[in-house]
């Protein structure tokens, strides 16, 4: 028996220093070409060959491997891309796995590091392309002791005699959990916490508006996550998808349509799961060397994600509750150690008139990589539609203090909390509507003044009905067009009741405004949009997606077009079905000199006709209404022109129209 | 009996009471005169005694290179402690260029000058500035559209380009106190349309606009404001503070359009009965830019742009000369090119007033102009080009910005007129002498196009010391009337540092040296040397004749720039 024992103790200590077992700090060491990188928390495998990434990743908390296997993706593939086409025109691959110079920077006792790089490749699609040349991209990665936080340094050096503008794009592929169809992923937008799972449409695969530099990924049926952090300054991105288009099918889309990529995304089929960012091209002059670090976090008995950062990742709930209520923060270690917590914040009740309710206060003396949890009371029911603002204080490792604020939107629509990773099927009513918070009863208007605006008088017909309009006004500069006021926020945008548009082009909004009006639409706001120079067609409705959940749909950019003897017709039974109107065939309808050439959409309801042209028609999109007219303000303004938004039809149509959309 | 021998005095010694009299001042009634107008010149008398004077004034005229001309005496009386004018008038006939008016007492005193310049069409002769003697003014972006708005409804307005604040009775008062004078007024024209009148325009025909290849707006110029339109009222300034926000809303029409370009026609014939303009300067003509028609049509529509530029131009003209034969035509233009395009005939014919806004950058180091000589010659060359076309060559001034101004300003002056450049916009109040008087008074041998560059100067003239001076670019001959010929050499002391910028004054010259070769056949008929230092004043020079038959002319000193003008004629 002794004789074993000595056996089994060597054997246990030799198994306890040797690179393939648990340690107790962390090391680096090479397999093969392979090089391992590793602590307590977590085992990786770098292939320096194969793109410089990660190809074998395990929490040794669970020790299972988060690599689906067969697949080329891995930890940490980056790339540069091209500004104009940051979809389609990768460096090099995803299957192209160039290789990477690695080695050993440390291996222990402090830490572990490991360091790839190689130059860049100065071709995009085999076509020389100068500003790749002459760069040198960096990783190193490091493994510190007692965390399961990698941390990835990357730096561009730009080798050559001249400036560059790379782009750098960062990305990973893994599953947490058995399955994929139960990967859930969730991004900070500025329109609130965005949150996706399997087969999303692209549009929602992708947050233009990122507002901090966190995104996770996580299984809930197995209660593991993974949250990364970034420089947020330089973002210029979010994407996730659990299923994702080829490059092929990117290319056959690309050659057949040549169209905007977001509807390349929408309409491709899937195969991979990815979670990746994109940062904005970066001014580089020669000899110079930009430089960001991201981490990566693994967690473990996790449920949902609705902050990260350096210092502490938080989970949130609050339930429905009676007369009193109380909501939970659950928080985790992140990059910093952290001590002395103090948690506290307000809820924001949304449905009386943001009335401000401050909640309780929690302590918590240490905090590490399991979960706690404090609860804040409420000293009122938890309302429907609630703002809920948390302040998490507390002194870090360095004892440096910290104030951290986040906020999350309850939303009543939602049986789950508006951010957390339900499972196993996520719905998209998940985002924040908060139509509640108009609690005085007063009508806001937003209305985005292009040319020739007034000649609709829709700023007198809205004072009429009691509205309080915003006015926000087009601006076109040589390069670019711009309003002078959009909301910021989809919470903001939904201050109002009815958004116009009257003459003002997509690109004034850009794609984070395209986005904000879509799910404001979707979320019960209602739009109205005017045809004019920089509306539809020529307002690039069609390449910033604007026009894919409106009733009509743009053909071609010039779609302006001259107005002909066509007559107007109305259509009776819809104008008195829809909008109530008694009168829309006995009405006159003067000239329409100019329209737009539009299509209207199976679910549009057309209302007027220019002969076969829709010209008026209204949809329903999510929650919201929607009212397009395809006339354009212009031509001959003057009485013996005898034009269309003079007429008595249009009196009674803008009236109409109004109300409908005012919900009146 | 005392005041009978006081009496006998005065008769008999008339100077004793002209001793307190002077001549003050000697004007032109106008700085610019047509050929076929009756010049009048006004000259002051000031009494500077305690009782009542009588005084003659003299008056005689200068042309050419010594021409006098007597136009007889006036007797004024002057009051005591008074002034007088005298005034004096002369058929021009027809006869052009620059002239001295000069009067002076009858027995004895100062002699006083003024210079005036006779041509049909200002240009021609056309000196643009802060000067005194500048005989048209170019005014910029007053109107409330440029293109589309020059004859405003309202007595006030802001302009659309520049948003300047305007009244009628302001502008009326300004174009009176030109017209007065002679001074020509060039309003500024645009083949851009903005201002809220220009909008309006834009909106009552949408295609008349350019676009680009998103089906927005396109062309030359394109801007929106729509909170500056909603906020466009003369009478408030709204949130502007009082000042003008200088927002342009603007767009460019397609002159594809003919309709566009009678428009625009039209819009200057209007603004010209409105307020008396002589002329346009375009800024941008009725050209056609890229891009496309509101129905994706290319703005030419496939056909050939250039021969409907010059369709466009020359309905413009024919449009507006149908009410004003006279009216002036200039252009923001560059260069004309070589060989010369069917628009660069147009834009010259009859005198066209072609702007090089070029030669404002040449102030930068890098530019490849900003040596003196390589802007010296590209003068030479543009005004050579445009003036075998019939048109006038106009210099921009070079943009001096961050660099210190010391003789930069005389030297772009001294090469635009040395090279027969028309200047514009240069400062005259900083030089060290006034140029401005004298290329008025001596235009002829300057802003002539008439005038040929020698080929071979160093076949007619040779400065033989001192050598550095600058003279074989600027040696010309010219044929006055008939059996005349007038060789002109322009001697320049050149500038101590090599481009533009910072150029400091050189030291005079002195003891000058120029051989002439007299041409076979010819004998010297007279010479001449033409300067602005101290003053203007023209001399005849006295030629030393050489034993090879060459003539030595001797100029004692050169501080900036002298001419020297040597006349031959046939030997009898």
């Amino acid at each position: 028996m002794k004789k074993y024992f000595w056996i089994y103790f060597l054997a246990a200590a030799f198994a306890t220093t040797s690179p393939s077992g648990a340690a107790d700090s962390p090391k680096a060491f090479m397999d093969g070409k392979r090089i391992v990188l590793e602590n307590e928390f977590l085992r990786l495998v770098i292939d320096p060959e194969r793109g410089g990434r990660v190809v074998s990743f395990m929490d040794k908390r669970d020790g299972e491997e988060r690599m689906e296997p067969g697949r080329v993706e891995g930890l940490c593939f980056d790339q540069f891309y091209e500004q104009d086409d940051p979809l389609l025109s990768g460096q090099w691959s995803i299957n192209g796995a160039q290789p990477y110079e690695g080695k050993i920077l440390e291996s222990g006792p402090k830490n572990a590091s490991v360091q790839v790089g190689r130059m860049s490749i100065p071709f995009e699609r085999n076509v020389y392309n100068c500003n790749y040349d002459s760069l040198y991209i960096e990783k190193i990665f490091t493994l510190m002791p007692g965390t399961p936080v990698l941390k990835i340094d990357i730096r561009i050096h730009n080798l050559s005699p001249e400036g560059r503008r790379p782009a750098y794009w960062f990305r990973s592929g893994y599953v947490l959990g058995k399955s994929r169809e139960n990967e859930r992923y969730i991004r900070p937008s500025q329109r609130g916490l965005m949150t996706g799972g399997p087969d999303d449409p692209a549009t929602d695969q992708m947050v233009w508006d990122p507002a901090y530099g966190w995104t996770a990924t996580a299984d809930t049926t197995v209660h593991r996550g993974v949250v990364w952090l970034m420089d947020s300054s330089r973002l210029m991105m979010f994407y996730n998808s659990v299923a994702a288009v080829t490059g092929r099918q990117i290319d056959e889309f690309t050659n057949k349509y040549g169209v905007d990529p977001l509807w390349i995304w929408d309409n491709a089929s899937s195969s991979a799961v990815t979670s990746e960012w994109y940062y904005r091209p970066v001014f580089l002059p020669s000899g110079g060397i930009w430089q960001t670090t991201v981490r990566m976090i693994s967690l473990q008995k996790i449920d949902g994600v609705a902050h990260a950062g350096e210092n502490f990742v938080a989970d949130i709930e609050a339930p429905a509750s009676g007369s009193e209520g109380a909501v939970s923060i659950t928080l985790y270690r992140a990059a910093n150690s952290v001590r002395n917590l103090t948690v506290t914040g307000e809820l924001i009740d949304l449905d009386i008139a943001a009335k401000t309710i401050p909640l309780g206060k929690a302590q918590i003396t240490g905090l590490e990589f399991d979960p706690r949890t404090v609860s804040l009371p409420v000293k009122v029911r938890i309302p429907a539609h609630a703002l809920i603002r948390v302040h998490v204080s507390g002194v870090s490792g360095q004892g440096k203090s910290f104030t951290e604020k986040f906020e999350y939107i309850r939303n009543s629509d939602s049986k789950e909390i508006a951010y957390r990773i339900p499972a196993p099927k996520m719905t998209f009513d998940y985002r924040p509507g908060i139509t509640g918070l108009k609690p005085d009863g007063k009508r806001r208007v937003l209305f985005l003044e292009g040319l020739a605006f007034d000649r609709w008088s829709l700023t007198g017909a809205l004072k009429g009905m009691g509205a309080e309009i915003r006015e926000s006004e087009f601006m076109k500069r040589r390069m670019t067009t711009a309003v002078r006021y959009f909301p910021a926020t989809l919470r903001e945008a939904l201050k109002y009741d009815l958004i116009i548009m009257a003459a003002v082009d997509a690109r004034s909004l850009g794609y984070d405004g395209c986005m904000i009006l879509r799910d404001y639409v979707n979320n019960g706001g209602s739009l109205l949009v005017f045809g004019g120079l920089y509306s539809f067609g020529g307002g690039q409705f069609r390449e910033m997606g604007l026009d894919s959940f409106l009733p009509l749909s743009v053909k071609n950019t010039f779609d302006l077009t001259k107005g002909n003897d066509s007559p107007v017709n109305p259509d009776a039974g819809l104008l008195k079905k829809i909008l109530g109107m008694e009168s829309g065939t006995g009405a006159e309808w003067g000239t329409v000199s100019w329209y737009h050439s539009l299509d209207a959409k199976k679910d549009a309801r057309v209302l007027i006709r220019l002969g076969e042209q829709p010209l008026v028609a209204v949809s329903s999109s999510g929650k919201g209404r929607i009212a397009c007219v395809a006339g354009a303000p212009l031509g001959p303004g003057d009485e013996n022109a005898h034009p269309f938004w003079n007429s008595t039809g249009w009196n009674g149509l803008r009236r109409g129209l109004l109300k409908w959309l005012l919900r009146e | 009996m005392k005041w009978l021998s006081m009496l006998m005095f005065l008769l008999l010694f008339p100077g004793f009471v002209y001793g307190q009299t002077e001549i003050v001042s000697v004007r032109s009634g106008k700085i610019h005169y047509l050929p076929d107008e009756r010049a009048v010149f006004i000259g002051t008398v000031q009494n500077s005694g305690s009782a009542e004077a009588k005084a003659t004034v003299n008056c005689r005229l200068y042309r050419h290179l010594g021409e006098e001309i007597t136009l007889g005496s006036r007797t004024v009386t002057v009051p005591p402690k008074g002034k007088a004018d005298s005034e004096f008038s002369f058929p021009l006939d027809g006869v052009e260029y620059g002239y001295e008016v000069q009067m002076w007492l009858e027995g004895g005193g100062k002699k006083i000058s003024d210079y005036f310049g006779v041509s049909r069409n200002v240009i021609k002769i056309g000196i643009m500035g802060d000067s005194p003697y500048a005989n048209y003014t170019d005014v910029f972006a007053w109107a409330p559209d440029d293109f589309g708005n020059l004859s405003p409804k309202g007595e006030h307005w802001w302009s659309g380009q520049g948003n300047y604040d305007y009244t009628k009775a302001r502008l009326n008062e300004r174009m009176r106190g030109w017209h007065d004078r002679g001074v020509k007024a060039v309003t500024y024209g645009k083949g851009v349309s903005g201002g809220p009148t220009g909008m309006d325009i834009l909106i009552e025909h949408p295609d008349w606009s350019c676009y680009n290849r998103f089906g927005q707006l396109g062309g030359m110029n394109m801007a929106i404001d729509i909170w500056s339109l909603k906020n466009w009222d003369v009478n408030n300034h709204g949130d502007s503070g009082g000042r003008m926000w200088q927002f342009w809303n603007c767009w460019t029409p397609n002159f594809y359009e003919t309709d566009a370009v009678l428009y625009g026609a039209q819009a200057l014939v209007d603004g010209a009965k409105m307020f008396g303009w002589d002329g346009v300067r375009f800024d941008a003509q009725f050209d056609i830019f890229g891009g496309f028609s509101y129905d994706s049509k290319t703005t030419d529509h496939g056909e050939n742009r250039d021969a409907l530029n010059v369709r466009n131009l020359r309905l413009t003209k024919e449009h507006i000369l149908k009410t004003f034969p006279d009216f002036i035509f200039g252009y923001n233009y560059g260069a004309v090119q070589n060989p010369p395009t069917e628009m660069d005939r147009e834009v010259c014919k009859g005198g066209g007033l072609i702007m090089d806004e070029g030669f404002c950058d040449t102030s930068a180091p890098q530019h490849p102009d900003n040596p003196w000589i390589n802007f010296a010659r590209r003068i030479i060359n543009e005004v050579k080009a445009t003036g075998s076309l019939g048109g006038c060559q106009i210099v921009f001034e070079h943009n001096r910005m961050g660099v210190t101004v010391i003789a930069d300003n005389d030297y772009g002056l001294i090469f635009c007129f040395a090279g027969g450049g028309r200047p514009y916009l240069w400062n005259y109040k900083s030089t060290r002498y006034r140029l401005d008087r004298f290329t008025t008074r001596y235009s002829e041998y300057l802003l002539n196009d008439d005038i040929k560059r020698l080929s071979k100067p160093e076949e007619r003239f040779r400065v033989q010391r001192p050598a550095t001076i600058w003279w074989k670019d600027w040696a010309g001959e010219y044929a006055p009337s008939e059996g005349r010929t007038q060789y002109i050499l322009h001697l320049i002391n050149p500038p101590q540092k090599k481009g533009i910028g910072s150029t400091p004054f050189p030291a005079p010259q002195n003891d000058i040296s120029v051989d002439f070769m007299i041409p076979e056949g010819q004998e010297l008929a007279e010479a001449w040397l033409l300067s602005p230092e101290p003053e203007v004043n023209g001399r005849k020079l006295s030629p030393v004749h050489n034993e090879n038959g060459t003539v030595t002319f001797k100029v004692e000193s050169l501080d900036l720039w002298k001419l020297l003008v040597v006349e031959v004629r046939r030997t009898k």
